[in-house]
């Protein structure tokens, strides 16, 4: 565990003293300025590197426009610097908010566009900035751009070059630690979430349009910051900063680097400089070699440096913090009975005449359901009887053509974050984990839902949010023990076997502490302990006043757990009553436990 | 005044239009946006020049070298671009390598064709006389075949049981696989088709205009432009996008400036996504978070 310090640390002393050359003397050329100003585009293209690894990296956002978003915050500079006489460094923060402002735009209106379509809509958008920086010449310039920005100057003085490379590097530092702290928070778990699983995402309370929306403004306004850095560095910005071949430089460092890792865009951007830096002079053959570097080490090392090593034998797991107490057989399950107990026996959701046709077909046709506090409730019926549409409206997933969802007696929108943010829970028929994350931070995920941070203070780490942190883990911990998976905390959830998704799956529900549990074929698939282990799950949640519903396959465990007994066929309510009867009915048995036809 | 906005129409309509294809046809077996595709419609005019300009080869010798290497160069990026892609998982890896295909190509390019300028001869020289002013050969030869290469393309797709193989792969090549279809095979085939009918493209097209050996990327988003207006994904919507921009790009550029064309053209794409991002004929389902 040392050894992950010691290798991050050993990253960063690299990073760190490549980048602190000028002060030095030496270093790549005897020229000092020469050395300052390569240096000073490294820590430029870094910032910017590192808001393309937020924005597409963290969050799953296919972007193209973040070299229109470096326009953007560098005309926005030298407008104000070549009108005003204004310190160029007071400038930046207008930089920031004019990129932000205009990511906050374009997001706006490309809607619900996802994936590749955003990523089209970018690239139109990347176009058009650039075409506008060439056209409208009374603002931007026209083609020559803009020049003779002035430099940085402290009362009246011009600052050297190594002073404004200081303020630089102070900055990218900055930016650096924001990034890391943001992807260690609950928000930078949301923004994984929503890459990876959007429909995971709102079940567990995220709205993936909120946390998109959030991620491409943050990565605009640093984008902005770094075009800001760009206008004053060069002392003038024209419309070839935007293009689409000036993205390739961003893009490259990041894949080189590591795409979606902390410490990535650094090391990509370092490793791209001394490159550029080694083959500079080689005239027309620079790009050749650049290219066919790239291309070589897409070949040999796909996820970047940083995630090819984690996914080598010699990744070191982040370390895991010891349990703090003794587990008890149902610590985490007793805490919540206090709150659940008053409600017992009240009909928390309910499905009044609900119908829903695809096509001509009816799925579901007037169903009346009702599910009552601290009780199971299985749903059986054969396939195509109706449940996973019955289960699809009843979380939000699917609107009814006719009939209501009633929450608590309150009529509900089809909307799954709304559910989902009201107590009810879903557990998904195919295992939804998120497959990159690691299987403690799926469970932080859930326990996140419940109690929300503010990103701010993510971001800064304050004493209070490290300890809130810490208890999480703590309790996801806890959690994941009583579910028998705890030695699987670090592994990244994708190594999991199917029966060890679907427990975690049911940990990460019962981590947002759900009022109604909906539990959509979780015993498909698992092995003769596993069921065990899930129902001893199930019957400690409805003794601590859980409504749980159960939709299954396995006739046998249906009926062993369940209080109450509802069978679905062909889209309609067979049977609602408690099992004995339901064994007992003979249009049952006709329909589906004997006969089927 | 006219003959020139009638050529330029033309010349971008079909080029723009045989880019869009060629795009097309990838993107539909795999789902990538080949940012080098317009690398080999400069190899195409490129060969064509050196052969038959600098080499003074007739135009025969052009085809039997033309048309077999622009192929293997499809096969080449086929290889290029798949390998890492399929080896890193993720969805966004083409991006970085069809960009850098993309800056080998252009640096290579540049050290190649060392002429400013690469303009092959024209299949036939000449041209109509229209009030003075001549309307070349070229022009229409240029024109004729990229109707032939669409309608040979369409007749291809829905006729052929291989075209049908194409299409089913296109649209879940996993189900594909297990009806015995080389899935794999029919990626390397449409990345040929597409390296042919760019090349092809390249070789025609710039006989007709002044092109730079640097100038793919100008094609490659051309056609993007195209594909986009016409419809993702769709053949017709690649022809009729093409068409459509090359008409109204050479109409604004020579009667207002040609700033407008560029900007109205930009205006087009961010609208045509924003609000009917299956194109003017296409019926892609393309939203939805899930």
């Amino acid at each position: 565990m040392k050894a992950r310090r010691a290798v991050i640390a050993l990253s960063l002393l690299a990073v760190t003293l490549f980048l602190l050359f000028p002060f030095f003397g030496g270093g790549i050329s005897t020229n000092t300025d020469f050395n300052t100003s390569v240096l000073s585009q490294a820590v430029i293209t870094a910032v910017i590197v590192i808001s393309l690894n937020l924005v597409m990296g963290v969050t799953g956002l296919l972007t193209l426009v973040q070299t229109g978003m470096l326009s953007v915050g560098g005309y926005a500079l030298g407008y104000v610097a070549l009108r005003h006489e204004v310190n160029p460094l007071y400038i930046i923060p207008i930089s920031m908010i004019a990129a932000a402002f205009l990511s906050w735009i374009l997001i706006l209106i490309s809607g619900r566009a996802m994936d590749l379509y955003f990523g089209l809509i970018t690239l139109a958008f990347s176009l058009a900035l650039v075409t506008i920086a060439q056209q409208w010449t009374p603002v931007t310039g026209g083609f020559i751009g803009m020049n003779n920005i002035p430099t940085p100057h402290v009362n009246g003085e011009r600052m050297p070059k190594v002073a404004v490379y200081a303020i630089f590097l102070a900055i990218l530092i900055v930016v650096f630690i924001v990034q890391r702290n943001l992807m260690l928070s609950p928000r930078g778990r949301a923004m994984e979430a929503v890459r990876i699983s959007p429909a995971t995402a709102q079940s567990l309370s995220i709205s993936p349009r909120k946390i998109r929306t959030f991620a491409f403004v943050f990565g605009g306004a640093i984008a902005g910051l770094g075009g800001a850095m760009y206008a004053i560095n060069l002392r003038s910005i024209s419309p070839a900063a935007g293009g689409l071949s000036s993205s390739l430089v961003l893009f490259i460092a990041l894949f080189l680097g590591g795409l979606g890792t902390v410490i990535g865009p650094l090391i990509g951007v370092m490793l791209l400089t001394i490159t550029q830096v080694a083959i500079r002079g080689q005239g027309p053959y620079q790009d050749l070699i650049l290219g066919l570097l790239l291309l070589l080490s897409m070949f040999t090392i796909p996820l970047g440096v940083v995630g090819s090593w984690n996914k080598s034998r010699f990744a070191i797991p982040r370390k895991l913090p010891e349990l703090a107490h003794e587990i008890h057989a149902d610590g985490i399950l007793l805490e919540k009975q206090k709150i659940n107990e008053s409600n017992r026996g009240n009909v928390v959701l309910e499905s009044d005449a609900v119908s829903r046709n695809f096509g001509g077909v009816n799925a579901v046709s007037d169903v009346n359901f009702k599910l009552t506090a601290g009780q199971v409730h299985g749903i059986i019926g054969p396939n195509g009887a109706g449940k996973s549409t019955l289960v699809n409206c009843l979380t939000g997933f699917d609107t009814p053509n006719s009939g209501n969802v009633l929450l608590r007696g309150k009529k509900m929108p089809a909307d799954p974050i709304a559910f989902a943010t009201s107590g009810v829970a879903r557990v998904f028929q195919i295992p939804h984990v998120l497959d990159n994350l690691s299987v403690i931070d799926n469970v932080l995920v859930g326990i996140d839902s419940r109690k929300p941070t503010s990103w701010l203070a993510a971001l800064i780490r304050l004493p209070k949010f490290r300890k809130a942190e810490a208890k999480k883990r703590n309790e996801a911990l806890r959690l994941l023990s009583e579910a028998g998976i705890a030695d699987l905390a670090a592994k990244p959830a994708s190594i999991c076997s199917h029966g060890q998704k679907r427990l975690l799956e049911i940990v990460r529900a019962v981590a947002t502490h759900p009022d109604i549990l909906i539990l959509d074929e979780p015993a498909t698939g698992l092995t003769g302990t596993e069921l065990t282990m899930l129902s001893t799950l199930i019957s400690n949640l409805r003794g601590t006043g859980v409504a749980v519903l159960l939709i299954e396959h396995n006739v046998d465990f249906v009926f062993q757990l369940s209080d109450q007994i509802t069978v679905l066929h062909l889209g309609k309510v067979l049977i609602s009553a408690a099992p004995a009867e339901v064994r007992a009915s003979k249009a049952v048995q006709d329909a589906y436990l004997v006969g089927g036809r | 005044m006219i003959v020139d906005v009638l050529v330029m129409t033309i010349f971008l309509s079909s080029t723009s239009a045989l880019m869009a294809l060629s795009l097309t046809i990838v993107y539909n077996s795999t789902r990538v946006i080949n940012f080098s595709q317009g690398e080999i419609f400069i190899l195409g005019c490129g060969m064509a020049y050196q052969i038959g300009v600098v080499m003074k080869l007739n135009m025969f010798v052009v085809a039997a070298v033309a048309i077999p290497v622009t192929a293997l160069a499809g096969l080449l990026l086929e290889r290029l671009i798949m390998i890492p892609v399929r080896r890193s998982g993720s969805p966004v890896a083409w991006i970085i390598t069809t960009l850098s295909i993309t800056l080998i190509s252009q640096s290579l390019f540049a050290l190649a064709f060392t002429s400013a300028q690469l303009r092959p001869d024209p299949l036939l020289a000449g041209g109509f006389k229209i009030n003075g002013q001549e309307l070349p050969y070229q022009i229409l030869i240029l024109l004729a075949v990229t109707l032939v290469i669409f309608f040979a393309y369409e007749i291809f797709l829905n006729k052929t049981t291989f075209g049908i193989g194409v299409r089913a792969a296109a649209t879940d090549p996993e189900t594909t696989s297990t009806f015995g279809v080389p899935v794999k095979l029919f990626v390397a085939g449409s990345f040929m088709a597409a390296g042919l009918i760019a090349g092809i493209g390249g070789w025609l097209g710039s006989s007709a205009a002044f092109v730079l050996p640097t100038d793919g990327l100008r094609f490659t988003v051309a056609g993007f432009v195209a594909m986009i207006v016409g419809g993702l994904g769709s053949t017709r919507g690649a022809l009729i996008g093409g068409f459509v921009v090359g008409a109204m790009d050479a109409i604004l550029r020579n009667t207002i400036n040609p700033g407008i064309g560029e900007l109205f053209i930009a205006a087009i794409l961010v609208i045509i996504l924003v609000f009917r991002p299956q194109g003017i004929i296409g019926a892609a389902r393309t939203r939805g978070d899930a």
